[in-house]
């Protein structure tokens, strides 16, 4: 049996094992599994719009999934995905809301420059620490989404709040800027950026696999010493690896802002950056992982929402439940040669 | 003045407890990312102990249990699945924010918060900090004066020569991250029962990352640690009193800068003391 296969059969294997543990809790909590099971098939497949909203959810779990697989490629943890999201949506909204009269194509080059570039920043401090100084990057980045959150709501608060709402959010862009989705979903937010998002991997996967810097990364992840030796630069690597992750956390400012909810609202992600980490895990850090992952957990994650109408004693957080228990089980190393 | 101190001392013991425990399981050669998750677990049991039994005890002794148990969960993935240390932190962290919302939703119908405690169900303060403050004089005396505690030090250092000498560092670190996992559990009853007084969704509100960040600032010493809380401890009291005085007005220093400047000093100082800190060697290596 191939090396793939091997793989493939062990995430099998740490699925089912993971929705059975997840299950019994629900049991033991008094909640009858076949409905959880029901309705987190139902939740995708009940109607256009839920469809849409799978797919919609796929977007920026995939993004935040690429955001840890890149620089866990060298064996850097990016638990900082939430952090780089957070600037890059924020950023995105402003820049959009102060130049309000761009044509709409120069607007979208203004926003993706503004989101990716905002957050690629944020992920080189943690990268650039790292190379230079040492400093572990799972504490830098972590500390790093605090003070995200606690900037962009100070800023937010501050300078661009939306006074006529009630929640501490700016106001929406124009919306000559909006990228509209596609009318089969009824009001889903998913649209073109679904094609987007997969030239992102494809140019991902070939950057991986063809590119020197794939090369690089991959010799550098696996033997820093002798990548040092073969003369590879494995600081620059590290910084530019954590670049590129928080410049794609950054692009779901993007979708957020143009395509969901048009503005920077505080607190609007739902713990994308962690997800990733599942995402990016699950997915084994190939382009088509992530996105199956993706897949799994955008359902996960609506679906629990979904639940939450459903049932009488489950909220939502019980996707966290399931996605911890997945991910626990997925890397876990006890039987891998 | 006095208040001040009581408030400065209250805010810095759950982090002192998480973060002493995290000097035992990081000295041993496990990373230690899991204490939120911990934190939630150990905050929980002992607010719904506590407020079933009528009994602060009960709920203490069961957060006890839960903290064994969710270091020997931890010590499963991490020492016997071989999960890689940081994810099996992270994916406990998020097991613990969910399961303890959704118990807590499933027992009290109520998504937001557990009963308040009062009366026979809440310890007397004195009493507390009396059992806490020698909870924790125990954890860094063994950890310092001890052969056990120096064999922790060892078997994160240089496991080799444990085993050389006779002792399998592998149960060394089981028994450490069993010791976490309870200081961890006792940092979250502290959270429920002493300071809140019930148990809140997602109450540990990072002081998990926070003291894993004093264990580093500490380097990994206990005592050093304990210094980082309090200064922790500091901070997350200014900011709380900032915000009762109502921080908007326009001389005042915002609130959330106050509540960056701990993870923006965390930072500082690990740029800045590279070289001095220095992690054990075989931390996370296996």
């Amino acid at each position: 049996m191939t090396k793939r296969w091997v793989s493939i059969i062990e995430l099998l294997g740490a699925l089912i094992l993971g929705f059975t543990v997840s299950l019994i809790f629900c049991a033991v909590i008094g909640e009858s599994p076949s409905l959880v099971i029901q309705t987190f098939l139902g939740s995708v497949t009940n109607s256009a719009y839920d469809l849409g909203m799978w797919i919609y959810y796929m977007i920026p779990l995939a993004l935040a999934g690429l955001a840890v697989a890149i620089p866990f490629q060298l064996g850097l943890f990016n638990i900082g995905g939430e952090g780089q999201l957070v600037v890059g949506t924020f950023t995105c909204a402003v820049v959009l809301l102060h130049w309000q009269g761009m044509p709409r194509e120069l607007g979208w080059m203004a926003a993706f420059f503004a989101a990716t570039i905002s957050a690629g920043l944020w992920g080189t401090i943690a990268g650039w620490l790292k190379a230079w100084r040492g400093s572990h990057e799972v504490i830098v980045t972590i500390m790093l989404n605090f003070i995200a959150a606690a900037l962009t709501q100070y800023l937010t608060l501050e300078f661009f709040r939306d006074l006529n709402s009630q929640s501490l959010q700016t106001a929406e862009v124009s919306s000559h800027y909006w990228i509209h989705s596609f009318s089969v979903f009824e009001q889903a937010p998913a649209g073109p950026m679904v094609f987007a998002l997969l030239a992102l991997l494809l140019l991902f996967g070939g950057l991986q696999k063809f590119h020197v810097w794939g090369f690089e990364m991959k010799v550098a992840g696996l033997n820093p010493t002798a990548a040092r030796y073969a003369k590879i630069r494995v600081g620059r690597l590290q910084v530019l690896s954590m670049a590129l992750g928080g410049a794609c956390a950054g692009m779901i400012g993007l979708v957020e802002v143009l395509a969901n909810s048009k503005k920077f609202i505080v607190g609007f992600s739902p713990g994308y950056g962690f997800m990733g980490i599942a995402v990016a895990l699950l997915g084994r850090g190939r382009p088509f992982g992530i996105l199956l992952s993706a897949a799994l957990f955008s359902a996960l994650h609506y679906g629990s929402t979904q639940l939450e109408f459903q049932s009488e004693k489950l909220t939502q957080e019980v996707s966290w439940v399931i996605q911890a228990f997945i991910l626990l089980f997925a890397t876990a190393r006890r039987w891998r040669k | 003045m006095i208040d001040f101190v009581i408030a400065v001392i209250g805010n810095a013991v759950p982090l002192i407890l998480a973060s002493v425990g995290a000097c035992y399981s990081e000295k041993s050669g496990i990373v230690d990312l899991g204490i939120e998750g911990k934190i939630l677990f150990g905050a929980f049991t002992a607010a719904a102990v506590s407020y079933s039994f009528q009994s602060p005890a009960a709920g203490w002794l069961a957060a006890t249990l839960v903290g064994i148990l969710a270091g020997l969960f931890l010590g499963g993935f991490t020492l016997y699945l071989k999960c890689n240390q940081v994810v099996a932190g992270m994916g406990f962290n998020l097991l613990g924010a969910g399961m303890t919302s959704v118990l807590c939703k499933a027992v009290y119908d109520d998504a937001a918060s557990s009963p308040f405690l009062e009366g026979a169900s809440k310890l007397n303060h004195h009493e507390s900090y009396f059992w806490i403050f020698i909870g924790i004089g125990v954890l860094v005396f063994v950890y310092h004066f001890s052969r056990f505690g120096l064999r922790i030090r060892a078997a994160g250092e240089n496991p080799e020569a444990l085993r050389v000498a006779g002792v399998n560092p592998t149960y060394l670190r089981w028994k450490a991250v069993v010791i976490s996992g309870i200081a961890s559990a006792w940092a979250g009853a502290f959270l429920s029962t002493e300071m809140a007084s019930m148990f809140v969704k997602n109450m540990s509100a990072g002081r998990g990352y926070i003291a894993l960040a004093a264990t580093i600032l500490g380097k990994w010493e206990p005592t050093r640690a304990i210094a980082a809380c309090f200064f922790f401890g500091l901070v997350d009291t200014i900011q709380i009193r900032l915000q009762g005085a109502g921080g908007s007005d326009g001389n005042q220093i915002p609130v959330q800068m106050i509540q960056m400047l701990p993870y923006i000093l965390t930072i500082a100082v690990l740029a800045i003391w590279v070289g001095r800190v220095r992690a054990p060697k075989n931390l996370g290596v296996d």
